[in-house]
């Protein structure tokens, strides 16, 4: 929720439903970096939300932070930082400014280029972040998450465990049997597949698909089987991927292929402070691919960017690793290998696909 | 000019036994002078040619004597040309002219008006065979042409051996003008004598070759036939009395160039009752039948189906089939001293068949050589790496197709820590490495500056030739790159020759096309090795990260040591990815760092948010990123792309 669109009587209203958490959309405590980000709210409305959640005795509830705004400097990201703190959030959601293609951000501003900071002030403000919120007793159990204790996300969580969940909405993606899909962009579509799931035949259909993930059309190489969630009988359809022509539902996703997912346990694992979970990687995939995983980040231990731990969680040395590989991973000394903070973190755009490089046989 | 009485019927169609006449009787007429004379003459026919289609089946027909006349009849005596003739009345000879100066065209005309080419058949300039020969009207490969004409009743055989024009090449120039008696000199009449004519005529008169001047393109109108004879009477040295003045393109002179040849081209010596010896000219690898053989008989006779041998290459194989040029290929059973043709025989590649070499017969073997063969030595060498390494082999396969027709080009394997498995290449000169296009770069091998004590590089001596309103331009050019003056002096009084020396490594790259550029296009330049001198080079080493990259390293002068090494840092800098930690670039002599870039480290590469609904795309992103790491070659901690190291060798190769 953003703060100034709800007052005390909504909030408690949402809360009657059954909602349970709320995420706060503040990004900053100054002014005029709320109006640079476009944001209908002013820092009056952020503490007249702030007062009102609490007083709503919500226990569950986070905060948004955003860093390397335009014209940001670190003395207003620490600001914002200890207002954010003071606030006595149980979990805060600090993001760094993605400027992304084909938005207005994207068209104005150039990333590391004024007014935007450059990349170093950049990772200054991730690191102080770090610093003050560890220091207030915060866990930065994500990459751009921290909380106190116990109040993790589980929503998000489902992401970053790879899940399953389902997703309602135009554009919604889902993650269900293996297979990513989205719903219909256009309302249209949507209506009509909502019409078409309240026929029970529909629905055992669906079902079915899912279960089966037949497929009408191959995707080639990595990215898995397309697969299509029907048509009515000869009904045809433009799709992304082109005409789609078969049974009853309308979406359309992608079983993933092994090393898909793979590549889904390296990426959301090493986003976690928690980290890559040895013995069960091992199982689900086997050794080689471990082996592979770990040969590749070795140096990376050796430089301090990725850190071996063992059953306890604490942190192992370079050496330990060495030995552990050398094992060919049989001895259990490292239990979980996670990208350092903030260090790792800062990094693991490198590091991760340092770890992709090595998956495929070259 | 007179025409013999014959009457020629052709006839279409096989005609399957071989017509052969003894000194008894004769029912050829035609050939009757001749049977008196010699036992060898008859009349055969015709095999497949590669170029005329056609089976014609030629003979000769009793005569009536009839007053023919006209260039028409002359025409058809062409396809006479497999006839034998007396070595008297055989003329080799080859055309030697500047580029541009209309040797294609004359030879063209020559081949037509002796009716070796049908005017249908004609492609424009005939000889030249390759498509990078047409792309640049220059000659490269080697060709023949046999031809017969009628003079005075009597019948001639003239073979046109082709020669290149190319400076690179004057190797085989001497080894094609080694089978020839004479030669056309042909001069441009508005142009006058060029820098290649020199190189040439000099080769020529070495070889002990007649020379005939022919001044070319009368019918420009900036022809200034009587200027130009002064030049090459002067400049030369050539007595211009007998001069043929013509057109090629316009057909004008054209006979008088033929009576010319047989006239005063000496015919070959008698020697047709020695032991076999013939000179290979030139070779090209077919895929069907093996090496092909250009040669000419010096001595001996040569039958198909002999088993011969080559001097040079010690290889013994049997010439299953022999034949001429004219210009396409025709089968005969027979060649002998003073003819000029070809041979196959299952032969490998080219590299068994040298240029130079002597060709004899196993069983009766000539004593010695024909002298002037030489091992084509390579002057400029690249190395040659594949960008995948899974492509060694092909390029290794590709490599040697080149080589098979191609005995020049030379080529080793070679291992660089960066570039992985590859080929060190040796060529002729830049004309040559062209045509094999490749990227060159300079070897580095030279050890430690602290331990040598003087380095040496090869200088080439240059003549070039220009307008004088050019010469301040040329000679500021030559200077610029190292050139020591030797001498200028005025050919005309228009033009002057000015000569210099200056380093190989000076002249390789564009010095050609800055001459070119420099002076309009009129300027034209020879240019030969004339040893090592001792330089100012030092070795420039890059250091990545702290490690020497050696197939970075380069050979420079001294005083360009510093622009070198800041342009090489800075180009590195560019193209090398930025790691996780700082990367320096250095270049350096010896221990002396004398350029220094930086590579910053990153300090931030991270994607904020991943939640459901992107993380197919965030995955695809880092898929990207790991995809492009495996591009790289390791200098010991540092990712290199394979782009740099060709950027830098590109670059090495402008600068330097």
């Amino acid at each position: 929720m953003d703060p100034g669109t709800f007052d005390a009587s909504s909030l408690s209203s949402f809360l009657s439903l059954g909602v349970n958490r709320v995420s706060l959309g503040v990004q900053a405590f100054q002014n005029e970096l709320l109006k640079v980000c476009g944001r209908a709210h002013c820092l009056d409305h952020v503490r007249e939300s702030l007062e009102i959640i609490k007083s709503s005795g919500l226990e569950n509830w986070s905060l948004d932070l955003i860093s390397s705004l335009p014209n940001q400097s670190l003395e207003m990201w620490e600001e914002s930082l200890r207002a954010a703190i003071e606030s006595g959030a149980p979990h805060l959601s600090v993001y760094d400014l993605q400027v992304e293609e084909g938005t207005k951000f994207g068209a104005w501003y150039k990333p590391g280029q004024s007014p935007l900071p450059s990349e170093e002030e950049s990772a200054m403000f991730y690191r102080k972040a770090w610093e003050l919120l560890s220091k207030a007793g915060y866990e930065h159990y994500e990459i751009s998450s921290y909380c106190k204790r116990g109040m993790e996300c589980k929503h998000n969580m489902g992401y970053w465990l790879n899940k399953p969940y389902y997703g309602f909405g135009l554009g919604a993606a889902s993650y269900v049997g293996g297979i990513r899909f989205t719903r219909s962009r256009r309302m249209k579509d949507y209506a009509r597949y909502v019409e078409l799931l309240e026929s029970e035949r529909t629905r055992e259909k669906e079902i079915e698909g899912l279960e089966r993930g037949g497929s009408e059309s191959e995707n080639k190489g990595m990215v898995g089987v397309t697969v299509i969630g029907g048509l009515e009988r000869g009904e045809e359809r433009e799709s992304e991927s082109g005409r789609l022509v078969g049974r009853e539902s309308v979406w359309e996703g992608v079983r993933e292929s092994e090393s898909e997912v793979v590549m889904d346990a390296i990426m959301l694992s090493l986003r976690m402070g928690r980290g890559l979970e040895v013995a069960g990687f091992r199982g689900r995939f086997g050794e080689e691919i471990l082996e592979r995983v770990c040969r590749a980040l070795r140096p990376y231990v050796e430089s301090g960017h990725v850190l071996p731990l063992d059953e306890d969680r604490r942190t192992l040395s370079a050496v330990d690793f060495v030995r552990f590989c050398e094992s060919r991973m049989q001895n259990k000394s490292v239990e979980y290998i996670r990208l350092s903070d903030p260090d790792g973190f800062l990094l693991s755009n490198e590091l991760i696909s340092v770890a992709f490089a090595s998956l495929s046989s070259s | 000019m007179a025409i013999a009485p014959f009457k020629l019927a052709i006839s279409l169609g096989n005609w399957d036994s071989g017509h052969s006449i003894s000194s008894k009787g004769a029912s050829h007429t035609c050939c009757n002078p001749l049977i008196s004379r010699n036992p060898w003459i008859y009349c055969f026919r015709s095999s497949r040619s590669l170029s005329i289609q056609k089976r014609v089946g030629v003979f000769c027909e009793a005569v009536t004597e009839s007053k023919g006349a006209g260039a028409g009849l002359a025409a058809n005596f062409g396809q006479d040309r497999l006839s034998k003739v007396p070595i008297s009345n055989i003329r080799n000879f080859c055309i030697i002219a500047h580029i541009d100066h209309g040797k294609s065209t004359l030879a063209d005309k020559l081949l037509q008006l002796t009716g070796t080419v049908d005017k249908r058949d004609m492609k424009e300039q005939f000889l030249d065979n390759m498509d990078l020969e047409r792309e640049r009207g220059i000659t490269i490969k080697l060709q023949a042409a046999r031809m017969r004409y009628v003079m005075d009743n009597e019948p001639y055989c003239l073979n046109l051996i082709d020669t290149p024009g190319h400076v690179d090449f004057s190797y085989e120039v001497s080894r094609s003008l080694a089978a020839c008696e004479g030669a056309l000199l042909v001069v441009d009449a508005s142009q006058g004598v060029e820098a290649q004519t020199l190189a040439n005529v000099y080769l020529a008169l070495e070889n002990n070759l007649e020379i005939i001047p022919v001044l070319n393109k009368i019918d420009l109108p900036g022809a200034e036939s009587n200027r130009v004879i002064q030049e090459i009477e002067e400049i030369i040295g050539l007595d211009c009395r007998g001069a043929i003045q013509c057109s090629a393109k316009e057909g004008v002179g054209i006979t008088e160039i033929l009576d010319a040849i047989v006239t005063r081209i000496p015919p070959p010596q008698d020697t047709a009752a020695m032991p076999f010896r013939a000179l290979i000219f030139d070779s090209y690898y077919d895929p069907y039948r093996g090496v092909i053989v250009y040669f000419r008989v010096t001595d001996g006779t040569i039958r198909k189906g002999d088993r011969i041998y080559f001097m040079a290459s010690k290889k013994e194989y049997y010439a299953d089939e022999i034949g001429v040029l004219s210009p396409g290929q025709m089968q005969v059973d027979k060649l002998y001293a003073g003819e000029v043709g070809y041979l196959a025989a299952s032969i490998r590649s080219v590299a068994d068949a040298r240029v130079g070499d002597t060709i004899t017969h196993f069983g009766r073997r000539a004593d010695k050589s024909l002298p002037g063969y030489e091992e084509a030595t390579p002057m400029v060498f690249c190395g040659l790496f594949p960008v995948d390494a899974d492509q060694f082999g092909e390029l290794r396969d590709a490599l040697e197709k080149l080589q098979l027709n191609d005995a020049a080009l030379n080529f080793e394997p070679e291992t660089s820590s960066a570039m992985g498995f590859g080929f060190r290449c040796g060529f002729l000169g830049l004309l040559h490495m062209e045509i094999v296009q490749v990227e060159c770069s300079n070897p580095s091998a030279l050890s430690d500056p602290g331990k040598r004590k003087s380095i040496e590089e090869p200088y080439v001596k240059i003549e070039m030739i220009t307008p004088k309103d050019y010469i301040g331009s040329l000679m500021e050019l030559a200077q610029d790159r190292r050139g020591l003056f030797k001498e200028m002096k005025f050919i005309t009084e228009n033009r002057a020759s000015i000569v210099y020396e200056l380093p190989l490594a000076e002249m390789v790259g564009d010095f050609f096309d800055q001459l070119k550029s420099k002076s309009k296009g009129y300027a034209s330049m020879e240019y030969s090795f004339v040893g090592y001198r001792e330089s100012e080079l030092i070795k420039l080493d890059i250091q990545i990260n702290g490690e020497l990259v050696e197939p970075l390293a380069t050979i420079v002068h001294r005083d360009k040591a510093y622009a070198v090494g800041r342009a090489l840092t800075q180009k590195l800098k560019e193209l090398i990815p930025r790691h996780m930690f700082k990367v320096p670039i250095q270049a350096c002599i010896g221990a002396k760092v004398i350029a220094s870039e930086s590579l910053s480290a990153i300090r931030k590469d991270v994607l904020s948010k991943c939640y459901g609904g992107d993380i197919t795309r965030k995955k695809k992103l880092l898929r990207k990123q790991a995809e492009g790491k495996k591009r790289m070659k390791s200098i010991g901690r540092v990712e290199v792309p394979q782009e740099a190291f060709m950027a830098v060798l590109r670059l090495e190769k402008e600068v330097i």
